[in-house]
């Protein structure tokens, strides 16, 4: 649920679902083009025995992005999902997020991992709307397991996808699966690259659950949100 | 009130001779001026950024005087900026005064007006999405009376006798019916008051240069006037933001700028809000 008791946000509803995001408000954000980033984290049970590890990624993957010339175009949400979804911080400035506010990450319960996806991408799409500028949107979803708690199919979230692709709000959108699964793992793997294909997501990559393998993909990350943020939207072809 | 300005290089240029400049205060003045440059001539690249400028220095010489000065001085300070610049150049030991073969439309606001000066050709629009003003200016065989003949009388007259020998320029006022003709120097200098009209643009020809090649059609500038006159996102940003997604949608459609487009302004976000 996003935190309500914040005068500095607002709160919007994602349409065709009762899933709901915030955002640092519209009149604080003044440039011509942004970069929209969600990161969705599994925190369900399975997740304990590397809590620390997937805190401390996301923590990195903050504090650099802070530290990019274009961090002031960058807005990142943060959400977790176990049996439900919650919403750490809705889209919010890089510059502006604490990363103090990533300690409070507990793990408990199932993996809710479509309706995570759908929130993410759904927000994405729906905040490219409500900002009405360039904007380049991309979702990574983070998880070690397969769904087995949500309410949203793939079907659903492939429809929104589309949705996103054709959208004359976002100049470009990405959405990557990450899958934290060891050697011994390869039904989830099987089972992640088949949600990929039926949800039309972008990518699927796998990291293993080890600490260095982790810290990887935190480098991963912030190192493809500069990417994109850095990136020329062209409205002239190349060619001459 | 945030005062705003774009520009983008025609496509299949190699370079952008247009510049425009804004800012919300230069001496306590908030002022957009651009420059538009004969693709023809060597340089002019260089020459719009000096003209820009110059003319931005000029802004703070003439601030506190009243209009009818303006309309009497246009002339003069015609000369006085190209009489600067030239000097200029002179200092960074560039000969050539066809690098000042460009256009200039220079504008400040004082109080609640916004004064506009216009040399060589372009657009002044002002109003906002329901209702606007707008004034075109164009020249026969789209050859504007730049600022470079300014300098000399056999520049003036060459131009005179073989580039325009009528000597005349074309206004379209969208308070007439018809397209009027008057002589090519007539002063070009307006005032709106930023309450009546909680937009003022102005921009370079480029804005009727829109064509999508594959079809060879045209885009109406009036077409492009009325969907730039409807800022959603105001703020400091407003050009910039307005012009770059219409380009893209515009890019969608097949339909690019042939000629390089520098646009920049004024709005009044207590009126629109």
């Amino acid at each position: 649920m996003p935190n309500f008791n914040n005068d500095d946000i607002d709160i919007r509803n994602i349409s065709g679902s009762s899933f709901q995001y915030s955002n640092q408000k519209l009149y604080k954000l003044d440039a011509v083009e942004y970069t929209l980033a969600t990161i969705a984290v599994d925190t369900s049970s399975s997740v304990q025995g590397f809590k620390t590890d997937i805190k401390n990624c996301i923590k990195n993957i903050i504090q650099a992005c802070a530290n990019n010339p274009k961090a002031e175009n960058i807005l990142v949400r943060v959400i977790t999902f176990n049996s439900q979804t919650q919403e750490v911080h809705g889209f919010r400035l890089v510059s502006e997020i604490s990363t103090d506010i990533y300690d409070s990450i507990g793990t408990y319960g199932m993996t809710a991992l479509y309706d995570a996806t759908f929130s993410s991408i759904g927000a994405t799409e729906d905040f490219a709307k409500q900002l009405d500028r360039e904007v380049k949107g991309v979702c990574y979803i983070i998880t070690d397991g397969c769904d087995n708690a949500s309410s949203m199919t793939p079907t659903q979230i492939k429809n929104l996808v589309e949705k996103c692709i054709k959208s004359e709000s976002l100049v470009s959108f990405l959405s990557i699966l990450i899958g934290l699964t060891n050697d011994d793992d390869q039904i989830v793997a099987d089972a992640l690259k088949y949600f990929k294909t039926k949800a039309d997501i972008t990518e699927y990559i796998s990291y293993t659950t080890s600490p260095k393998d982790i810290a990887k993909l935190s480098q991963f990350i912030s190192q493809s949100i500069s990417s994109i943020s850095n990136s020329i939207t062209q409205t002239q072809p190349l060619s001459i | 009130m945030f005062v705003d300005s774009f520009e983008k290089i025609g496509h299949g240029k190699y370079v952008c001779q247009d510049y425009i400049i804004h800012n919300n205060s230069f001496s306590g003045i908030p002022y957009t001026i651009l420059s538009d440059g004969c693709s023809s001539s060597k340089n002019t690249d260089i020459g719009t950024r000096l003209l820009a400028y110059t003319a931005r220095n000029i802004i703070s010489c003439i601030y506190e005087e009243d209009f009818t000065f303006y309309e009497s001085a246009y002339t003069f300070l015609g000369k006085e900026i190209i009489s600067r610049a030239t000097n200029i150049a002179a200092m960074l030991e560039i000969p050539d005064t066809c690098i000042f073969d460009a256009t200039l439309i220079f504008s400040f606001k004082r109080g609640n007006d916004i004064y506009v000066w216009m040399y060589g050709d372009g657009y002044i629009i002002a109003g906002d999405k329901n209702s606007h003003y707008k004034l075109k200016v164009s020249f026969p065989n789209s050859a504007p009376n730049y600022l470079s003949y300014y300098l000399h009388s056999r520049c003036m007259n060459e131009y005179k006798s073989r580039l325009n020998p009528e000597n005349i320029k074309y206004i379209e006022d969208s308070k007439y019916r018809d397209i009027c003709t008057v002589s090519a120097d007539t002063p070009i200098v307006l005032r709106f008051n930023i309450i009546n009209d909680p937009i003022v643009l102005i921009a370079s020809d480029g804005l009727n240069s829109f064509v999508c090649p594959e079809t060879r059609n045209g885009y109406s500038d009036d077409k492009l006037i009325n969907e730039i006159l409807d800022i959603k996102t105001i703020n400091k940003n407003f050009l910039q933001i307005k012009m770059r997604k219409l380009l893209r949608n515009l890019s969608k459609q097949g339909t690019y700028n042939y000629d390089d487009i520098s646009i920049g302004g004024y709005i009044n976000e207590e009126i629109l809000k």
